[in-house]
């Protein structure tokens, strides 16, 4: 067999552009910039939520359903009235440090994440939970605490508001991810992010929804969470004390021509806390404008209380263009609303509150924590959580406007294997991230 | 689903102290049309909404991830109320992936197993089907199946690969850093260890598999010829003396029978396999794809004398990607997911000479 006819094709082929392969390919590094810039790696603290999922990991995780799924424990059972639990760890899962995880230290881990609950280890892989009351919701509770450093990356660097690193967790139980390294540009704005996608400085950039389509056009890919972003106006405690005022303002605001214009229709629009996707019923808490109502009720007002200040963060994604549309509905109505940006003296916050569980109940729960209304009534159906989110919406001292998904625009040598890099919650899956034109 | 709609409409009746009521009904869910004229039925069926409608009800058929709600916004005298009901979801019961039924031209498709769990590869004994994945050996004999277990007793790679070689009863599991031996008579046996030990490429052509990664290291050994060291690569087939590799750069590279790299090949995926035929040599190899698009195995006739290889007839389209591919000798195993189901799929591949 001769093989000199292969080499005019090789030369053809000298100056071809190298294509993907299908199989993923081990090697690099991810360069990822993000607009947040926490002070620690706490998985606990909503900015740092990316970055801590990995690094730390929890007995049970959420699939993109709800559903408790095992992560270091592999199985668990209980008694009838769920108030003992017995879980069982996946053997052979190391700490980031080469230390095999034992359930003396994730009895550790959960007594201070979970106090009131009596929790020991049995043995080296086996923790039991009791209470005197049922925990039908303890595997919920479970996925969002009683982190261990147990994930697929190591931190090997982190200046607080600056820079993160992280390096591939070698031992890691459900394999070497596929990257190196993954190098985290913390603070950095919307613009700047676009800009260092463009010119090949990053790989992974967050996008705002103005620049959605900018970012698609140029053919990068998009990654999208599911609308877990809460935008909505918060009203200071102790101002605005007339409802009248409150339900005059959220009655005057036109959510669908913003939802179109400035935020180029990403997301949803609602008056509820909780996105329908999450609750299935946010349809029913009536968004339309009711501007002969709103006139009505700014009227009775007298002028002195006509007039209130708005402020916004800089840094949140058309919060700008957002709260003065606002002021120009707001002005249908007879009230005067004056924009000012960072002003802790404002009568009105537009605020950005992520959803952090996928659980109903706890969404609303920390919904209304962050919003810093009070905790909502624990709730079992989906009548009763309706019920309990009207409650928390009444009076108007909350105003949700939109919900929107958290996008990522990602460089053409990023690929993803397997499940989609961001979760719907918006969390980090870069264990199955891959780098085209590495060297293995 | 109608308990929850008969519920509904006696809870809105007694709200709006039995008056009758217009109803319009809205689907946002993913129930079907005959699903939602049920629901409508039943709803209005409890409520008769006979004579002139004192109130309207708005009742919307929604979802949330773990549930069904039926939710009722009551318009009564300009006064509004919501009222909802709710069901728990039931997952879709997952369709097997039918088998081919219209093999064509140079392929033919032959189902030879099904399964939830990723498959690595299958093999067939003389009387005997082994079916290689991360956790078992799986021996199907007629309507007998026997499994045995595989110890992790290291972490697996993320994109884990595996291959059967098998003779009339005995065979050789090869998996990243761990050799299984076992048989298959007279009872399905097996035996594992971790080792270093190099996998078989093809008769006579062994190669170092990277123990915590997806491909081979590029040190292999073939006779005749002796040891050679080359760029790593995902798979490789013979080519008569000459060979081709699949290389991790996502090239396919022909090299001579001296070792001398004699071509590129840029449009081939990561899987490629050799297969002798009574018509000739076959190579087959999957498309340079995403592993979240349909793949599709294409045979390539090698004729030296032109200066691309050259389709030997109408690519094999698969309904998900290939995860593997194997040669078999005068055939191939391939596997591929099902993008509708999730379910894995393993094929053996026969080339139909003249058809």
């Amino acid at each position: 067999m001769r093989l000199i006819a292969w080499l005019p094709f090789a030369v053809l082929s000298a100056s071809a552009v190298c294509s993907a392969a299908t199989r993923p390919h081990y090697g690099g590094t991810l360069r990822v910039e993000m607009r947040a810039a926490p002070a620690a790696l706490d998985p606990a603290a909503a900015d740092a939520a990316p970055l801590a999922s990995l690094v730390f990991e929890t007995l049970v995780r959420l699939d993109e359903a709800g559903t408790p799924q095992p992560c270091l424990a592999l199985s668990w059972q209980h008694d009838t009235p769920a108030k003992r639990w017995q879980f069982n760890l996946r053997p052979g899962v190391k700490f980031q440090d080469g230390s095999p995880l034992t359930a003396a230290a994730v009895e550790v881990s959960l007594q201070a994440a979970l106090p009131g609950l009596a929790i020991a280890a049995t043995g080296d892989a086996v923790i039991a939970i009791h209470a005197n009351h049922p925990l039908p919701d303890l595997l919920l509770e479970l996925a969002h605490h009683g982190w261990l450093g147990t994930g697929p990356f190591r931190r090997t660097a982190f200046e607080p508001g600056h820079r993160a690193t992280f390096a591939a967790n070698q031992d890691y139980w459900g394999g070497r991810p596929f990257l190196d390294a993954i190098d985290v540009q913390l603070g950095r704005g919307l613009r700047d992010q676009l800009a260092d996608l463009a010119l090949g400085k990053a790989d992974v950039v967050e996008v705002g929804p103005t620049d959605f389509r900018r970012a698609a056009d140029h053919g990068r890919t998009i990654w999208s969470s599911a609308a877990v972003d809460l935008i909505a106006m918060v009203f200071t405690p102790g101002r605005a004390e007339d409802p009248r005022l409150r339900e005059a303002l959220a009655l005057s605001i036109d959510r669908v021509a913003m939802h179109t214009v400035l935020l180029q229709k990403q997301g949803d629009v609602t008056a509820a806390l909780l996105p329908q996707w999450i609750s299935g019923y946010a349809f029913a808490f009536p968004t339309a404008p009711d501007l002969p109502r709103a006139r009505s009720l700014a009227n009775a007002l007298p002028p002195a209380s006509r007039t209130i200040t708005l402020t916004y963060d800089p840094a949140m994604p058309a919060a700008r263009s957002l709260a003065e549309r606002v002021a120009v509905n707001a002005r249908d109505a007879g009230l005067a609303v004056q924009v000012s940006p960072q002003n802790p003296r404002a009568d009105l916050r537009l605020v950005e509150v992520r959803i952090a569980s996928l659980d109903p109940a706890q969404a609303l729960t920390g919904l209304a924590a962050a919003l810093g209304l009070e905790a909502p009534v624990p709730a079992a159906s989906p009548a009763a959580l309706y019920e309990s989110e009207q409650r928390l919406l009444e009076g108007f001292r909350t105003i949700p406007l939109f919900q929107l998904p958290v996008l990522y625009g990602a460089a053409n040598r990023v690929h993803a294997y397997g499940p989609p890099p961001i979760t719907k919650l918006g969390d980090w899956r870069f264990d199955n991230v891959w780098l085209s034109g590495t060297a293995p | 689903m109608a308990g929850a709609a008969r519920d509904l409409a006696r809870t809105v009746a007694d709200a709006v102290a039995h008056v009758p009521v217009a109803v319009t009904v809205k689907n946002l869910s993913t129930l079907s049309a005959g699903e939602t004229a049920e629901i409508r039925r039943v709803f209005e069926s409890e409520l008769k909404p006979a004579g002139q409608p004192a109130a309207e009800v708005q009742l919307t058929i929604s979802e949330n991830l773990t549930q069904f709600l039926l939710v009722a916004e009551i318009d009564r005298h300009g006064e509004r109320q919501v009222l909802l009901e709710s069901w728990p979801r039931t997952p879709a019961p997952s369709t097997a992936a039918a088998p081919d039924k219209t093999p064509r031209v140079t392929l033919e498709k032959k189902l030879l197993w099904e399964q939830d769990q990723p498959i690595l590869d299958a093999a067939q004994t003389a009387d005997a089907l082994l079916v290689l994945d991360a956790t078992r050996v799986l021996l199907v004999r007629g309507g007998d199946r026997q499994s045995a277990p595989i110890p992790a007793t290291h972490p697996w790679p993320r994109d884990m690969r595996g291959r059967l070689s098998a003779g009339n009863s005995t065979f050789t599991a090869y998996l990243p850093g761990t050799i299984c031996r076992g048989s298959a008579q007279p009872q399905l046996s097996l035996e594992c260890h971790d080792s270093d030990d190099p996998w078989l490429l093809a008769p006579g052509a062994i190669a170092i598999f990277t123990p915590d990664r997806n491909l081979f290291q590029g040190h292999l050994d073939i006779e005749p010829g002796g040891a050679r060291d080359l760029p790593p690569f995902y798979s490789a087939a013979p080519v008569g003396d000459a060979w081709i590799f699949a290389a991790a750069d996502g090239r396919a590279q022909v090299y001579t029978r001296s070792w001398e790299l004699a071509a590129n090949i840029d449009q081939w995926g990561s899987d490629i396999a050799g297969i002798q035929t009574p018509c000739g040599l076959r190579i087959l190899a999957t498309r340079s794809t995403s592993l979240s698009e349909p793949d599709a195995i294409q045979s390539y006739e090698i004729q030296l004398s032109g200066d691309r290889p050259n389709p030997a007839g109408p690519a094999l389209d698969f309904s998900g990607p290939i995860v593997a591919l194997w040669s078999a000798g005068n055939s191939a195993t391939a596997v591929s997911r099902d993008l509708q189901t999730g379910r894995y799929a393993a094929y053996s591949l026969a080339p139909i000479c003249g058809s």
